[in-house]
């Protein structure tokens, strides 16, 4: 069964110029122990879901869903306490500018404990202090930071932001989620921190079997971390499958297009040539175009695209296109 | 720290010079035509005795301005104290409310009403309090220290403290009647810094529930109480402490006002009464010692901030 279970998830928002829908009928689906990528330029809805599945949302947003479990728990028909004991034990978050996500005045070492739920204390009460620090340095070597005394205590500033996103994650993994939602965990790092990350990632999935629920707008970071991609534009899913299939050949033009735009998927690229890229820009959600959403910009946009397509199926590929790319002479042979 | 703390000491004597330099200039004995040698160590001279604190013999009462000073300066602190006091217990919950609501009627209730009762004059504020409450109802005195028929002996000059002088009998008539003589004085010199604190502390509030971390806080499960409770008071509230250090000087000031208003027998008093008969000698002097006493609160207001409040301390070394 499914860890995670979205159904037609819709996200509207209440603005001065109206409502806008962020996130219109979105279905996600995350199994146990999977790496799931959210793809999706900024602006698309790929944060607005991470927040609606944890539950930090505004009084602006309305949040509806045919149905949004974990596990076997129905999310929206939960409490407010309730919901925070699940984002407490079995749901945890990684953000990007980790140095400005924890707590400026309080040192590493203190914050990292507090991330320690008391419920996971043996032995007796006066133990809980020196077996707090203890768990905090294991999961400072556990998210590979060597020297754990400088760390704890050190306040944020002082840290670089790959440190701070290790212990982010090690905050993360202190309650020992089922489910890690990392919003785009590496921005702004350099290639080599941004690297140790998701390698960090890539253990925790594997050690502990935590799934993993990746968003991110750089389709290089997920290249061979990811299980399976979702595609996502203005909102809508437009393409989901198993990463060697979305990758491999992808039949949303869209996807296409960004893969495209990737300098290593185009070698044969002329001499100064420009990328490729496709006209305009992504549109504002309160202007957004009748039927399929990359309708005014894509390159194979015909009669029937004002028709907003539906989520098809294809040896387990979704896509949402009604002339999708590489697909034809997969039909015909 | 310990350079952050030379440079504020550096403040400290530098204010400090300056202040005298004010008061040697509009010394009514001050010759202005004294060579510039002999005017230097007539200066050094002035500074040395007010450090050794000799403020100079006061002419209508005889007695060392010092003397004086100190025999006053107290009643007036207590004042202050209690109204911070005050200001602290009342600002601080209104102030973080009214940050984390910023947005709705609750915050901008308390917005509005923080406006009005700063706009109010502090010293037109007591009598309503006094018709009200007090001829009315009898609850609270409305002059004066104590009950003139306690004889509280003055040992450090805070009557609050003195008290536990008198024997045993005595002692908690005598701290009850200290007591609600202050209340009425002290809720009234506390609106000022109760206002200023709400104020400050809406904006600060506000600016760190915008944060990354509050946020982050937020989906690691944590109730919205216990996030402003372990993160955002301890940020929001430091940075506003200097300036409410600062505040002290208009304490001090409206405190005076309010002394005569309730016959509080404090330095406002003292200070006035020397003016109606131009004891020069005695208004200096009481203008350096309340001066100093300003500066000081400030950058030990500065200090102390510095030293609970890491993000302080990262400004004074970003500096460097």
């Amino acid at each position: 069964m499914a860890l995670i279970d979205i159904r037609n998830l819709t996200i509207e928002i209440d603005t001065p110029t109206g409502t806008v829908k962020a996130v219109d009928k979105v279905s996600l689906t995350l199994a146990e122990g999977e790496i799931k990528a959210l793809v999706g330029e900024s602006g698309s809805g790929k944060s607005l879901i991470a927040k609606a599945l944890l539950g930090v949302t505004k009084p602006s947003w309305r949040v509806r869903a045919d149905r949004m479990r974990l596990g076997d728990q129905d999310l929206l028909s939960l409490s407010p306490s309730q919901r925070r004991k699940i984002l407490k034990n079995d749901i945890a978050m990684i953000f990007q500018e980790p140095s400005s996500c924890l707590d400026p005045s309080v040192e590493v070492g203190k914050q990292i404990e507090q991330a320690i739920p008391l419920s996971k204390v043996k032995g007796g009460f006066w133990r809980r202090f020196q077996w707090r620090k203890r768990q905090a340095e294991a999961l400072l070597h556990k998210v590979g930071i060597k020297d754990h005394r400088a760390v704890m205590q050190s306040f944020p500033y002082e840290l670089s932001d790959g440190l701070c996103q290790k212990v982010m994650i090690a905050m993360a993994i202190a309650s020992q989620p089922k489910v890690l939602v990392a919003d785009e965990p590496t921005t702004a790092m350099e290639a080599t921190t941004a690297n140790q990350i998701l390698r960090l990632l890539h253990k925790l999935n594997k050690l502990n079997n935590t799934a993993i629920l990746l968003i991110t707008h750089d389709v290089h970071t997920l290249a061979d971390l990811a299980d399976t991609i979702s595609v996502i534009y203005c909102g809508h899913i437009v393409e989901s499958g198993r990463y060697d299939q979305v990758l491999g050949q992808p039949y949303h033009p869209y996807t296409g297009a960004l893969l495209d735009a990737m300098p290593t998927h185009n070698r044969d690229l002329e001499k100064k040539a420009k990328l490729p890229t496709l006209p305009g820009a992504i549109p504002a959600l309160q202007h957004l175009p009748i039927g399929c959403r990359l309708g005014p910009r894509c390159p194979k946009a015909q009669r029937e695209c004002v028709v907003q397509p539906q989520l098809k199926k294809f040896k387990g590929h979704l896509y949402a296109c009604h002339h999708p790319n590489n697909f034809q002479q997969k039909e015909n042979g | 720290m310990l350079h952050y703390f030379i440079r504020r000491m550096n403040l400290l004597i530098i204010t400090f010079l300056v202040i005298n330099l004010i008061a040697f200039l509009f010394q009514p004995t001050h010759d202005a035509n004294l060579s510039p040698n002999l005017w230097l160590a007539e200066y050094w001279r002035f500074v040395g005795a007010n450090l050794r604190g000799d403020l100079g013999i006061s002419v209508v009462s005889g007695k060392p301005v010092a003397e004086e000073v100190l025999r006053y300066l107290p009643a007036t602190l207590e004042l202050c104290i209690v109204a911070f006091a005050i200001s602290f217990v009342v600002g601080v919950p209104i102030g973080t409310l009214a940050g984390v609501y910023q947005q709705r009627p609750l915050g901008k209730f308390i917005n509005a009403g923080t406006l009005i009762t700063q706009s109010i004059p502090v010293f037109w504020l007591p009598l309503p309090l006094m018709m009200s409450v007090v001829s009315l109802q009898g609850w609270f005195p409305i002059s004066g220290r104590y009950d003139l028929l306690l004889e509280i002996p003055q040992h450090t000059g805070f009557a609050m403290l003195d008290v536990f002088w008198l024997p045993e009998s005595q002692r908690w008539p005598a701290m009850y009647s200290v007591l609600s003589h202050i209340v009425l004085p002290g809720i009234v010199l506390s609106v000022i810094p109760t206002t200023e604190l709400v104020r400050h502390l809406t904006t600060s509030t506000a600016k760190v529930m915008e944060q990354n971390y509050v946020k982050a806080a937020a989906t690691m499960g944590k109730s919205k109480l216990s996030i402003v409770l372990r993160h955002v008071l301890h940020n929001a509230l430091p940075p506003i402490l200097p300036g409410l250090g600062l505040q002290f000087g208009s304490v001090l000031t409206a405190a005076m006002v309010l002394e005569m208003v309730f016959a509080w027998p404090g330095i406002g008093r003292w200070l006035i009464n020397s003016i109606y008969f131009e004891d020069y000698v005695a208004i200096q002097g009481g203008m350096l010692v309340i001066a100093t006493l300003v500066i000081t609160t400030f950058v030990v207001t500065d200090l102390f901030t510095a030293l609970i409040h890491p993000l302080r301390r990262r400004e004074v070394y970003a500096l460097r």
